[in-house]
């Protein structure tokens, strides 16, 4: 075994040792009746019902069976109503087709107003193009010239900076001091 | 007479609806939860409310549990982190400050005499000084006596990592006894592995 082993195993011995008071601590509780209360406290309750478990499924299908029924009635006396001419159904059914007819022009409308954008929105873009594309030779020589005169700029200033530094007066560096930019006696030694 | 029934079986039936198979888990390890979390450092008067969490936050996450390992390795992942959650939660309480909790929760039991008692108590004061990460290992292994595979499961920590951790902890509690309680060390055994 090496000597770090060797280390590490009386290390472990001396904490097993030294620990053990702790070992002989016990606790003793009883949360059975807390804990389950809690549980119970958080789970969604059921709803009780009022009828035996037996009768769940009848008591399904006959709610099925009166929904159903519902329907058929309410479906029969409307085509009664409106057969035997009723006034209540016919005013219902006029208000119905004016809704229908309101709706119906209300869309066209909107779809008018639509078209009407789109066509303009078109016509616009149209007549940039046509606009870019007549003046695409005048943007052309206009970049050229500002091109041109770029590249004159450049040459005429490299021109001036080198004849500047030719004719410049020598600049002595000890007249420089820590921190300052400006020679203190003007640069000229 | 009917055999117990075991862990699995019972997580398996709470998770299939009958909810007062969780009492028997309850039952079954209240006394492992309660000592672990005095262990870890949690004072008596409150393990109560410690073991209530940690078997609520089980029951709640029952469906995580995977069968393949421990209930009780589980369980005393659970209750690691509720005790140091609750210590973490008592660091804000500033009545807690004014009376250290190892000293002032203890409550004589029978199988414990005064010298015990007070040899405990300054050991958790001793293991208070400890960072978590270098604590909890600590007294899993030579406490709760688990081999170093359960602390890295119950940590959720490579074995390495723990055994690392382990020795550190080690040192570093052989240091805080050795300065501030040298009355605790075994006697002989601080020259030895000095």
């Amino acid at each position: 075994m090496t000597r770090r082993g060797t280390d590490e195993n009386d290390l472990a011995l001396w904490a097993e040792s030294t620990l053990a008071p702790l070992r002989r601590q016990k606790a003793e509780v009883d949360v059975t009746s807390l804990v389950m209360r809690r549980i119970a406290a958080t789970r969604p309750q059921p709803v009780a019902s009022i009828l035996p478990v037996r009768w769940h499924r009848p008591a399904w299908a006959m709610t099925l069976l009166l929904g159903c029924a519902t329907v058929v009635l309410l479906t029969a006396t409307a085509v009664v109503m409106v057969t035997n001419g009723d006034e209540g159904a016919r005013a219902a059914m006029t208000l119905a087709a004016t809704a229908g007819t309101l709706m119906v022009r209300g869309l066209a409308a909107a779809g008018g107003v639509m078209k009407a954008l789109l066509e303009a929105a078109f016509a616009v873009g149209r007549g940039g193009w046509t606009v870019v594309d007549v003046a695409s030779p005048i943007v052309r020589a206009a970049g050229m010239l500002a091109a041109f005169c770029g590249a004159l700029s450049i040459g005429l200033s490299a021109i001036v900076v080198s004849r500047a530094q030719r004719h410049a007066p020598v600049v002595g560096r000890g007249s420089w001091t820590r921190g300052s930019w400006l020679p203190l006696d003007g640069g000229i030694s | 007479m009917a055999a117990e029934p075991t862990d699995l079986e019972l997580v398996q039936e709470v998770l299939a609806g009958r909810i007062e198979q969780f009492e028997i888990l309850v039952r079954r390890y209240q006394r492992l939860v309660a000592t672990a979390a005095l262990r870890m450092g949690v004072p008596r008067q409150e393990i109560e409310d410690v073991a209530n969490e940690v078997f609520y936050k089980v029951f709640r996450s029952l469906h995580r549990y995977e069968p393949s390992h421990a209930l009780s390795t589980w369980l005393y992942r659970i209750t690691v982190n509720a005790a140091l959650d609750h210590k973490r939660s008592r660091r804000h309480d500033a009545k807690s400050d004014e009376l250290s909790p190892s000293l002032a929760d203890e409550r004589p039991t029978q199988d414990e005499t005064a010298d015990t008692r007070e040899r405990a108590a300054l050991l958790r004061e001793a293991l208070e000084r400890l960072p978590d990460h270098y604590r909890t290992p600590l007294v899993l292994t030579h406490v709760e006596g688990l081999p170093i595979e359960e602390v890295a499961r119950a940590l959720d920590l490579p074995e390495g990592t723990v055994k690392s951790r382990l020795f550190r902890a080690r040192a570093q509690l052989k240091e805080i006894l050795r300065r501030h309680y040298p009355g605790l060390v075994p006697p002989g055994l601080l020259e030895a592995s000095s």
